[in-house]
Formats: C-alpha cells, sequence, structure tokens
C-alpha cells in the first residue's frame, strides 16, 4: 500500500497501534525465550520508539529521492539503535537481539504497512498473533502471557477490520469522485460502533462457556441464599424445640409435642410475628427492589440507544443540501388490521342479515348494505332523498332498473311502514347478493 | 482448542452476518422517490423527496441509492458527479430496525424541460463492506420545468416608427352580439335596438349600445434553428433557450389578456419526435398550459427548414398578427412574409441576433432587435445556464 496523503492523523495513529500490537506479542516471546526475562516496559519502549520513528520516517521520506531517503533512514535506524542500547545496556547478546529484531520490526512491521497491500499487513499480523497466542496457550513456560495476547488478538482484529470496512465503505460511497459527505461521514462512524459490537459478541461467543458457568453459579450462590433463609427462619421458628446439646446446623425441624408450656407458646407467637413481620417487609420492599431493576436496566437500554443514536424521531439536516425526518415505525400494521376488519365485515354480512328479527328490519338493513356499496361509485350527499340516489345511480349507470322497485319497497317500509312480504325481502336480497362488488 | 474455537467463532460470525445480509437485506424494504410538484418554473427551488422504510427487524448498516438525473436540476453538490447532460447522486442511508427515513432533497430547476427518473439502484452489504448486492427499483417520475418568462421590453429594442402609426381594421358594423349597456335613442338608431324594459323604466327611449369587435388571433411562431442552413442539432443553444424564454412570455402576455393563440414551430418535442409543433387557436388557462409544456418539451433539433416550413403553410396563416421568434433574417424569409404583409398581416420579428442578410428589405414588417445589455436583464445565473460564462 502506498502512502496515502490524504490519510488522516486517526488513521495514521491506529496503522501505529496494529503494526506495535501484532510486533510486541513477537517480540516478547522471542526476548522470554532467549533471555528468560520479563522484559515488558522496556520492549514496549522499544517498539513504540521503532514504531513511531518509522513512521516519520516513511512519512517525510515519501517524497523524497533515494538518496536522501536512505541517509534519513539510516539516521533514525540509529537513533532507534541508541535508544535501545541505552534502555537495554545488558551484554553484547542481548544489543546483538535487539539490533536484529529492531531490523525486523523495521523492515517487516513498517514497510509491510507502507508498500504492502493493507490486506496483506493484516494477514501477516494475524498469522503473528495466532502464532504467539499458541505458543502462550499451549507452552507452560509463556502461560502467564495468555490473557495479554488474547486482548491484544482481539484488539488487533476489531481495528483491522474497521479499518478493512471503512476503506471498503469509502470505496462504496466514493465511487466517481464523489467526495466524503456528512451523511457518509456518518455511516462509517455507526459502522465501527457496530464493528465493536460485533466484536464484543464474538468475545461472549468464545467465553460462552465461562459466561454460562458463572451464571450456574451466581443463580446456585442466590438459591443457597434463600435456602439458608428458609432453613433459618425454620430454625428460628422452632428454636426453642430445639435442645441445646444440638448443633445448630441441624435444622431438621422437631415435631411440637402435645400441651406445650406457656413459655413455649407465648415464643411460638413471638417467632410468628417475626416472621410475620419479615414477610410484610419482604412484601413491602420487593416491589421496591423490582422497580429499582426495571429502572435500572431501563436506563441501560436507554445509554445504548443514546450509544447507537437511537432515537423514534427525529429531524437532521445534512450540509443545507437536504433533511432526513426518521421514525420508527411498523408499516401496514394497522392497514392489515382494518383491512382484515372489513374483510370479516363483508364476509359477516349474510351473518348479520340472519340476525335480522323482521323483514322491516332485514329491507332496512339490506337498503343500508346497497347504499354502502354506491357510495364508492357515487356522490351520495347526506341531503340526498332515496329517489334522487335512485336517479344518480341510473344515470351513471352503475344500478339496473331493479333498483327503482328496491328504492319503492323501501320508502314503503320505511316511511309507509308497510310490512313487506317475505318474497319482497328475498327478491331485495338476490339483487344485493348477486350484483354487489366482488371481493 | 481454545485458538481454533476462537479462528472458527470469527470467522463462523464473518460468514453468518455477511450471508445474512446479503440474503435479507433487500427484504421489506420499501424505496419510493418523487419530485415535490409535476410542474416548476426555470429558477424554482422545489423538492426531491425520497422515501426508504426497513420493515424488518434487521438494521441496515448503510445502504447506497445511486440517482441518475439530469445535470440542469441542480440538487446535491457534495454527493453528485456532473458529466456531460446527466448528474449521478449517490445516497447515503444508515437504517434501524423498522427506520423510515424521509429525505428531502433541495432542488434548483436550472433549465426548462422535461425530466424523468426512470429508475434508481439500491446498493447494500453487509457490516464489513465485504460482500456487496444491489438491485435496479423501477421510478419512473417526471418533473416538467417551464421556461421562465423574461422582461420583453428590456430585451428588445422597438422599432421606429417614423412613418406614423399603423393602419389598424376597424369594422363598420358593430358587433349585435357584443352589448355593453343602453343609451338614449337618436334619430338615425333603427327600431329594432330599442330596448323596451329600459323605456319603461326611465320613460323616455332607449336602445341597446352594442360593440365593434375585431379579429385578435395571434400566430406565434418559433424558428428552431440557431442559424440558416443548419443541419439538424442546433448549434448556439442558448439563444434558442432565449427564444423559448421569448415566446413563452409572449404565450403569458396573451393569456393575461385572453387573446386567442397558435404556435407553430419547425422542430418537435422529445416525446413526439416526427410530429411538427402547430397547434389549435385558442385561449384559456388549458391552452396556455398545453403551450408551456410544449416549449418544456421541444426538442432543440429543427426538422424542417424555417422558410420551407412557413413557405409550405403560407395559406394556413390565417390570423391578423403573426409574431416570429428567430435569430436571423434572410431575404427569403422576407419575400415569404411579404406575401403575409399583403393580406394586412400585421408581423413582429422579434431578432435574437442581429444577424440578418446584407441588403434585406423588410417590406414593412416591424423588426425588434435584441438589446446588447442582455447582463442587465438578465440574472448571472441566467446568463451562465444560457451561455455557460458568469
Amino acid at each position: 500500500m502506498k502512502i496515502n496523503k490524504n490519510k488522516t492523523n486517526v488513521t495514521t495513529l491506529v496503522y501505529f497501534i496494529l503494526t506495535f500490537l501484532f510486533l510486541y506479542p513477537v517480540t516478547i516471546i522471542l526476548t522470554s525465550y532467549f533471555f528468560g526475562e520479563n522484559k515488558f516496559i522496556p520492549n514496549a519502549v522499544m517498539i513504540i520508539n521503532t514504531v513511531s520513528l518509522g513512521y516519520i520516517a516513511g512519512y517525510i521520506s515519501c517524497n523524497w529521492n533515494l538518496l536522501k531517503k536512505i541517509a534519513f533512514l539510516c539516521l533514525i535506524f540509529a537513533i532507534v539503535l541508541l535508544i535501545s542500547i541505552y534502555i537495554n545496556n545488558t551484554g553484547l547478546g542481548y544489543l546483538l537481539y535487539q539490533i536484529f529484531s529492531v531490523s525486523i520490526f523495521y523492515v517487516l512491521g513498517i514497510r509491510l504497512f507502507f508498500t504492502e497491500p493493507f490486506s496483506t499487513a493484516i494477514r501477516t499480523g494475524i498469522v503473528l498473533l495466532l502464532i504467539a497466542l499458541s505458543i502462550s496457550y499451549y507452552s507452560k513456560d509463556f502461560l502467564y502471557l495468555k490473557n495479554t495476547f488474547f486482548i491484544f488478538t482481539n484488539l488487533y482484529l476489531f481495528l483491522a477490520v474497521a479499518m478493512k470496512s471503512q476503506e471498503n465503505l469509502k470505496d462504496i460511497f466514493q465511487q466517481r469522485g464523489i467526495q466524503a459527505s456528512e451523511i457518509q461521514r456518518k455511516i462509517q462512524k455507526n459502522n465501527v460502533k457496530l464493528i465493536g459490537f460485533f466484536f464484543l459478541c464474538v468475545i461472549l461467543l468464545f467465553n460462552m462457556k465461562k459466561i454460562v458457568m458463572a451464571l450456574l453459579n451466581i443463580t446456585k450462590f442466590v438459591l443457597s441464599k434463600i435456602l439458608w433463609l428458609i432453613a433459618m427462619i425454620i430454625q428460628l421458628l422452632y428454636k426453642e424445640q430445639q435442645t441445646t446439646d444440638e448443633p445448630v446446623q441441624n435444622v431438621k425441624p422437631f415435631m411440637p409435642e402435645p400441651g406445650p408450656s406457656k413459655e413455649s407458646i407465648l415464643s411460638t407467637i413471638a417467632n410468628i410475628i417475626i416472621c410475620l413481620l419479615l414477610l410484610y417487609a419482604a412484601y413491602r420492599l420487593l416491589p421496591l427492589i423490582i422497580r429499582k431493576i426495571k429502572e435500572t436496566v431501563i436506563s441501560i437500554i436507554e445509554k445504548l440507544k443514546l450509544f447507537f443514536h437511537y432515537k423514534t424521531k427525529e429531524n437532521i439536516r445534512n450540509n443545507n443540501e437536504c433533511i432526513d425526518y426518521i421514525e420508527i415505525k411498523k408499516l401496514s400494521e394497522s392497514t392489515l388490521k382494518k383491512q382484515k376488519n372489513k374483510a370479516l365485515k363483508k364476509i359477516n354480512k349474510r351473518k348479520l342479515l340472519k340476525q335480522a328479527k323482521n323483514p322491516v328490519e332485514k329491507v332496512r338493513f339490506l337498503y343500508a348494505v346497497i347504499l354502502e356499496e354506491l357510495s364508492k361509485k357515487i356522490i351520495i350527499k347526506e341531503s340526498d332523498t332515496t329517489g334522487e340516489i335512485c336517479n344518480k345511480s341510473l344515470e351513471a349507470q352503475i344500478v339496473s332498473q331493479d333498483f327503482k322497485d328496491i328504492t319503492h319497497l323501501y320508502d314503503s317500509v320505511r316511511y309507509g311502514e308497510k310490512i313487506p312480504k317475505n318474497n319482497e325481502v328475498s327478491v331485495m336480497e338476490n339483487y344485493y347478493f348477486k350484483n354487489r362488488h366482488p371481493e | 482448542m481454545e485458538i481454533l474455537a476462537l479462528i472458527i467463532i470469527v470467522l463462523l460470525s464473518f460468514w453468518l452476518q455477511s450471508f445474512i445480509f446479503e440474503k435479507y437485506a433487500f427484504t421489506k424494504l420499501y424505496y419510493t422517490c418523487e419530485f415535490s410538484t409535476e410542474t416548476a418554473v426555470e429558477g424554482d427551488n422545489i423538492l426531491f423527496i425520497e422515501q426508504v422504510h426497513n420493515n424488518k427487524l434487521l438494521p441496515l448498516q448503510w445502504l447506497k441509492v445511486e440517482i441518475y438525473s439530469s445535470r440542469w436540476l441542480d440538487f446535491a453538490q457534495t454527493h453528485s458527479v456532473v458529466s456531460q447532460e446527466s448528474r449521478f447522486v449517490t445516497s447515503g442511508y444508515f437504517l434501524r430496525s423498522y427506520q423510515k427515513t424521509t429525505r428531502h432533497w433541495n432542488v434548483l430547476c436550472l433549465k426548462r424541460g422535461v425530466y424523468t427518473v426512470k429508475s434508481v439502484s439500491l446498493v447494500a452489504g453487509d457490516l464489513f463492506g465485504h460482500s456487496v448486492k444491489s438491485i435496479p427499483v423501477p421510478i419512473n417520475k417526471t418533473l416538467i420545468v417551464f421556461p421562465k418568462c423574461v422582461n420583453l421590453d428590456a430585451l428588445f429594442i422597438a422599432p421606429n416608427h417614423s412613418t406614423g402609426d399603423n393602419i389598424v381594421k376597424h369594422w363598420l358594423i358593430e358587433d349585435p352580439f357584443i352589448l355593453s349597456g343602453i343609451r338614449e335613442y337618436h334619430l338615425w338608431d333603427p327600431m329594432n335596438k330599442i330596448h323596451w324594459p329600459s323605456v319603461a323604466k326611465y320613460g323616455e327611449l332607449m336602445v341597446r349600445n352594442n360593440e365593434y369587435t375585431n379579429e385578435r388571433h395571434t400566430d406565434i411562431i418559433l424558428n428552431i434553428q440557431s442559424t440558416p442552413g443548419e443541419y439538424k442539432d442546433v448549434v448556439n443553444k442558448g439563444i434558442i433557450e432565449l427564444g423559448i424564454k421569448v415566446t413563452a412570455t409572449l404565450f403569458k402576455k396573451a393569456a393575461e389578456t385572453n387573446m386567442p393563440v397558435r404556435f407553430i414551430c419547425n422542430g418537435s418535442t422529445v416525446d413526439n419526435e416526427e410530429q411538427l409543433i402547430w397547434t389549435n387557436m385558442s385561449t384559456g388557462s388549458m391552452h396556455t398550459h398545453l403551450l408551456f409544456t410544449l416549449l418544456a418539451k421541444l426538442k432543440l433539433q429543427k426538422k424542417i427548414e424555417f422558410e420551407d416550413y412557413i413557405e409550405s403553410n403560407i395559406s394556413r396563416l390565417d390570423s391578423k398578427k403573426i409574431i416570429i421568434v428567430t435569430t436571423y433574417l434572410t431575404n427569403r424569409l422576407c419575400r415569404i412574409l411579404s406575401v403575409l404583409k399583403a393580406k394586412n398581416t400585421s408581423i413582429e420579428i422579434l431578432l435574437l441576433s442581429n444577424y440578418t442578410e446584407p441588403d434585406i428589405r423588410l417590406n414593412g414588417i416591424n423588426v425588434h432587435f435584441l438589446t446588447t445589455n442582455m447582463e442587465n436583464v438578465l440574472s448571472k445565473r441566467e446568463m451562465k445556464t444560457l451561455f455557460g460564462a458568469d
């Protein structure tokens, strides 16, 4: 990967950390193996020196000619060596080793990120880290480095993947030379958070066994405590019946003997009162505890929502070019319900008709449903008379001439107080169910 | 084993999230976009409204919408790339579960025309941008941008009538259908003009007063050619665009005075390239809307030589007034127009440039020349859009 001049300071820092993360485990293992010493801090200082100076050298020498570049790199290399010798002045062997390791870090580590494609550098780092991690897991001498390396590996993976995904997103959004916009920056920011969440999940999955065990232990502990409390209460209840010689641990309840003394009755009453008080206290405290737990959970969720900028409704202005109106809602839940209700209504019309007690009600019901159908095709005002509705419908040619008879029948039933005959009702019924709009 | 487990968990998680996003990214994802209005006028600020709804539990950590539009719809400066006549806009989204985002882009209509967003591409992928998937979404939303009217009085220099005013036609007989009111009876008034109800009211003889009418029909002719003998496509597009603006202003003025107009042009529209423009003579808002739509749809390409078109249809030009908007004036065109002039037809030419053939004979045709100080009449943005210079 060639040096990108537009690389931000954050990116450079991340590259720097990545280099350090995969170089440090290797050097600490080698140092411990050759010299049997746990030189954590000197090693870290040396690596940080190497990496930082390497980055500065790489950055500055980017535009220089070859000769100047070599001279500058040599100078930097010498400074690094001097510092490392100063810190680790422990003999020739150690000095030679330091020269060797610094060369390796300098050439492989720094140059890898400057000259090779990013993915190659990442892969190399992962391989080296996995080797270090394997050594720490399976060699007893390096077992104490296990946790450190595990954290390093996860951090490395997170940073490397975050960097890679940011590069990918940039490629996706910056096609055809489109500059990074406010929206894109927000997407990238959110993406880093999601990747962090993803790695948290990965770590949880990796430690699933431990987490389950811990949860089981907690449950066990809580249960044992509850049982202990119950046992204590029972013991308190039958305290008087116990002999003084008996050990306290023996909580086996005694059966009360017939005809207890006055004192034992009093103590039993006292115990009962204490128990009742305890139960009352528990009764009063339990909702409070539950409420507190609920509040804590809600506040945690709210904090998480804030972390992910989760709002049910918000307006965002992006560079005065566009405004986003954001809302969280499930589509068509209510509309589906309405549609279902409508369908049910339509299905139940025959049922409703059957429920009508007399032919007058039937005629009125049928006329109402016919009007409902007509209102979908023509505009029916509240002030329209039945005759006007009939004329309108006939003019619009949406009903047959039979509708005149229907209107007449309805008028005579509604306003003439005529009781319709069964055959008249059935004619109306047939008219509606034959001509109704297909559902 | 633990190392192996770590590797497997990491790889499995990578693969799983990639699989889930690839398979379900576009499930229950609804996208629509539209313009806030169907018609607009040059220089108007309108909205381009995008609406995207992720109606599922799975959040979309990034969604890219690729929109192809016209360069003459100015929006999304930092999100767009302009190349020749098109504008490529990318719109990025971060969508949570069940999130509905409505994005309002401010669009500035730079130029008249018919702009259609046929389809957009939705691009989504996994968390790491490793696997990317895209689908096309048909949109078919159209915006018609009408040309902007200009100040004709400031833009054109009126001809100097050194020989006095023009003679206009005035009918001897008044129009019996146009009644302006009632007046007192005079001796020369015929009996059938007496308005008897008014006589009863005023107690003296009253007659109906009629008005004189005259045909006000006008033909507005636009020459789409920027130079004589132009092959097909217009060479000087800016000047023709100005001609379209001038024509639009004439339509507007005609609509204001309720004057019936007909639009004639030797070009065609983008949706009917074969048909030369020759509208009906009419008036009213519907007709004006149709004329403005034609101007918006006008293709900058001639179908026939202007002189040929006028010559072949000279018998159909029966209006009493003809206004021609053209960029050049030739002797041949003047000869053809002199035939119309002989029929007492008033002819006005709005000349968009100073190009006239040498020794031209106007034969009494009024020619309005374009002012040299266009910068004072047109805005900077209009000048830039028309002539591509600040």
